[in-house]
């Protein structure tokens, strides 16, 4: 029954979502405008005139939309909760992801801030298991002493690893 | 001395040395008494001299002997333990009783002695010589469980990693080997030549202080390896950590009777290539050390070597090459042939193009699929030749190999999941594959890690007995639990995996052959044909189940893999819906243990959710 069946609540800082856009409109003005001005001509030089406006016109469209709109759904779709026994993460627009973390098998969790996290307050927590080099468990946009509170907590926890 | 001080604490050496030792408190010495201080000083500096010398002499003296007196003592050790274990081959059936009893199988030996015993008799008389050729461990009480000295590599060493490293070299050094003979002046080859000897010098001098400075040890329990001149690494292990433990033997190694041991362990830690030749005595040394300090309690009677469950025959090995890889060679040299084709003299292609009639076309595929069995047959042999292999109630050992003889031991609680592979070719003829994974798995410096436990030809009827004595907990409750199907739209999912091909083909027969209107249409009716009976009869094979203990997920039709996981082993799972599969309302289950994944076949995001829930119930349970 679905009603038995629960579903992480909790949301994200909202601040958040202007560490994201920073981040990426940072990008766009670094990165994706000199190389779309770039392969602009040689696009017109290997196909004609509308081909190459056409493509560049797409990847400067996905990017602006990526920079722009897609914080505000990325926060809007994002989910977790801390229970007793797990992490439950629920992420992602288009491409959902709903994980479950048990906590007695968590190895060990970092805590990361760029600089614009640090002026808002906020940090994002990394949970890893025992499952590969990349972090099960990401959740951005935590309150500093939140995040700080956890990872200490969580440390002091002890737990077979199931390895 | 003058000193009041007494807060000294005494250096564990010995009798003399003591006195001098204690250290003086300069805030305690009185100004009058500053010149007996200095006194003290001097003779202190003096003192120093002495206990620096007693020191060397005492490393000069145990590093000298440490190989002479050794060996002579573990000969002994070893002609005693010879004859005690032909004194235990008359108990050894009560043994095999005693181990059953205590892992909980009473019925294992003599059952599997009515199975097994016309392999197991047949190859065991026929080479006692390898069932004995690898170290198999005995030990007693009175082995102390650190190596106490340092350990170093066999001399020899210096000659068996050679020619690999320079192998390895000059493989990274193949454009200059290509410059040197094919073209260039004199003048280029002669520099090229000196690049090439550099490496070759460079690889030398790296086998060799590779060689001088491999210190290992066993100490508290873990292993202890120092290496390097003047980078200097030292890497510990923790037996507990071992996922298994490899010994190997190829032809160099045994010429001069040596071996190298690869420990495993999740994540960078392994010793591939560092202890790479030890003398057998070493070796052993090291595994028993090693083993006692995993072990809590101690199972004499384990270490005989026990009889093998499952042996392969010449046949069954020449079968399990057959049965691999030929559709990919196959189609790599097509692709190799299409591109030879078109790089050629248009003149010359245009007539090999037209003289490719059928008939011929059919003899260079045979000829193709002929050389890749071929090819396939002898690399199975050369690796699998005369696998046995041994379960007690704490690891598994798989024996096996014809030149490089290996020997893989693999603690029964550090397998993550068992896949159980069976390629269509080799479900006729009846056997599967069975690969047993652990944590060391994954990537490493770039390459993947394949598991090491591989049965590659078992019954299929006895795949469920061999699976119970590998796995009791959860094998039999998953093998007897309800399936359930995946959901009917996953079929437009499955189909995409198919029409990659399905395209590919079409695309080689209109634009490489250059086949007419009739002949193509007659592929693409064929090939749409083929792709959709693909699907389906996938989609009829996909299934999962989920126990208390146990999950099983099984896919694929031409390539069914079955995956059998214990739920204590997972460390994540996780649902995911791109926007296709959120249109057809399905979802995918993910369950992480380490080092891989198990995944589920597409169901929908209701099942999806309470797959989910069941397990984090269940963890909420456990912890």
């Amino acid at each position: 029954m679905s009603s038995s069946i629960y579903t992480p609540q909790s949301q994200l800082d909202p601040n958040i979502t202007y560490a994201w856009r920073f981040g990426r409109f940072f990008r766009l003005a670094l990165v994706t405008t000199p190389f779309t001005a770039l392969s602009f001509p040689l696009l017109m030089w290997m196909f004609n005139y509308k081909v190459a406006a056409l493509l560049c016109g797409i990847y400067l469209t996905y990017h602006v939309v990526w920079a722009l709109l897609w914080p505000t759904l990325e926060y809007h779709f994002f989910r977790y909760d801390i229970r007793n026994h797990d992490f439950l993460v629920q992420q992602g627009v288009l491409f959902r992801r709903s994980s479950a973390i048990p906590l007695h098998r968590i190895q060990h969790i970092d805590t990361h801030q760029g600089p614009i996290d640090r002026l808002l307050g906020l940090s994002t927590l990394m949970l890893y298991t025992a499952s590969g080099v990349t972090p099960d468990g990401i959740i951005p946009g935590l309150a500093q002493e939140d995040a700080q509170h956890l990872r200490d907590v969580l440390s002091k926890r002890e737990g077979d690893d199931g390895v | 001395m003058s000193s009041s001080n007494d807060t000294s604490n005494p250096t564990s050496g010995d009798e003399p040395l003591e006195e001098t030792s204690k250290p003086i408190d300069p805030k305690q010495v009185q100004p009058e008494a500053q010149q007996e201080g200095q006194q003290v000083v001097s003779d202190m500096e003096d003192s120093f001299e002495t206990i620096l010398e007693n020191a060397r002499a005492l490393k000069a003296k145990t590093g000298d002997n440490y190989l002479e007196t050794d060996i002579t003592e573990e000969k002994e050790v070893r002609e005693s333990k010879q004859d005690k274990e032909e004194n235990k081959e008359e108990n050894k059936e009560e043994d095999l009783c005693i181990d059953a009893q205590l892992i909980g199988l009473e019925d294992l030996p003599t059952e599997i002695d009515e199975h097994w015993n016309h392999f197991s008799t047949e190859t065991m008389e026929l080479d006692e010589s390898h069932t004995t050729s690898l170290p198999s461990p005995s030990f007693t009480d009175e082995d102390s469980v650190d190596l106490e000295e340092w350990g170093q590599l066999h001399p020899y060493s210096l000659l068996i990693n050679l020619l690999p490293q320079m192998g390895r070299t000059l493989q990274n050094a193949w454009p200059l080997l290509l410059f040197i003979i094919v073209g260039g002046n004199q003048a280029h080859q002669v520099i090229d030549s000196i690049f090439v000897l550099f490496f070759v010098a460079l690889s030398v001098i790296r086998t060799l202080i590779h060689f001088l400075t491999l210190r290992y040890r066993v100490q508290d329990g873990k292993l202890i390896l120092k290496m390097g001149l003047i980078f200097r690494q030292a890497r510990t292990l923790d037996p507990a950590r071992i996922q298994n433990i490899e010994i190997t033997q190829n032809l160099l190694h045994k010429y001069f009777d040596l071996v190298e041991l690869k420990l495993e362990t999740a994540g960078d830690a392994s010793t591939k290539g560092l202890l790479s030749a030890l003398s057998l005595k070493d070796a052993t040394q090291l595994k028993k050390a090693l083993q006692k300090s995993k072990r809590q309690h101690q199972y004499q009677d384990n270490e005989h070597p026990a009889e093998a469950v499952l042996s392969l025959s010449w046949g069954e090995i020449l079968l399990f090459g057959l049965s691999r890889r030929t559709v990919g060679t196959v189609v790599v040299l097509s692709a190799i042939a299409s591109e030879a084709l078109s790089v050629m003299n248009p003149n010359d292609a245009q007539q090999m193009a037209s003289s490719l009639t059928l008939p011929l076309f059919i003899g260079l595929m045979s000829i193709s699929f002929a050389f890749s069995w071929i090819w396939s047959s002898i690399q199975a042999t050369l690796r699998y030749h005369k696998l046995k292999l041994h379960i007690d109630a704490e690891e598994i050992n798989i024996v096996s190999g014809l030149i490089t003889k290996r020997s893989v031991e693999i603690p029964r609680h550090k397998i993550q999941t068992i896949e159980w592979f069976e390629p269509w070719l080799r479900r006729q003829m009846g056997f599967g594959t069975l690969y047993l994974e652990t944590a060391a798995l994954g990537m490493t410096d770039g390459e993947v890690r394949r598991s090491e436990g591989v049965i590659p030809m078992v019954e299929r009827q006895y795949f469920a007995r061999l699976l119970e004595t590998i796995a009791p907990t959860s094998a039999s409750e998953i093998l007897n639990a309800k399936t359930y199907t995946p959901h009917s739209k996953a079929r437009f999912i499955i189909v995409f995996g198919y029409l990659v091909p399905a395209i590919c083909t079409m695309a080689f027969a209109w634009w490489s052959l250059e086949l007419s209107a009739v002949y193509f249409s007659i592929v693409a009716v064929l090939s749409t044909v083929v792709v959709l009976g693909l699907t389906e009869l996938d989609f009829q094979m996909q299934q999962w189940s989920i126990t208390p203990h146990a999950i099983l997920s099984r896919s694929g039709y031409l390539n069914k893999r079955t995956w059998l996981l214990d739920r204590e082993k997972i460390q994540c799972v996780y649902r995911t819906e791109d926007p296709l599969l959120k249109i057809l309302g399905l979802s995918q289950v993910v369950l992480q243990v380490a080092g891989s994944a198990v995944y589920l076949p597409l169901i929908t995001e209701h099942e999806a959710q309470q797959v989910l829930h069941n397990l984090t119930e269940d963890w909420a349970e456990v912890g």
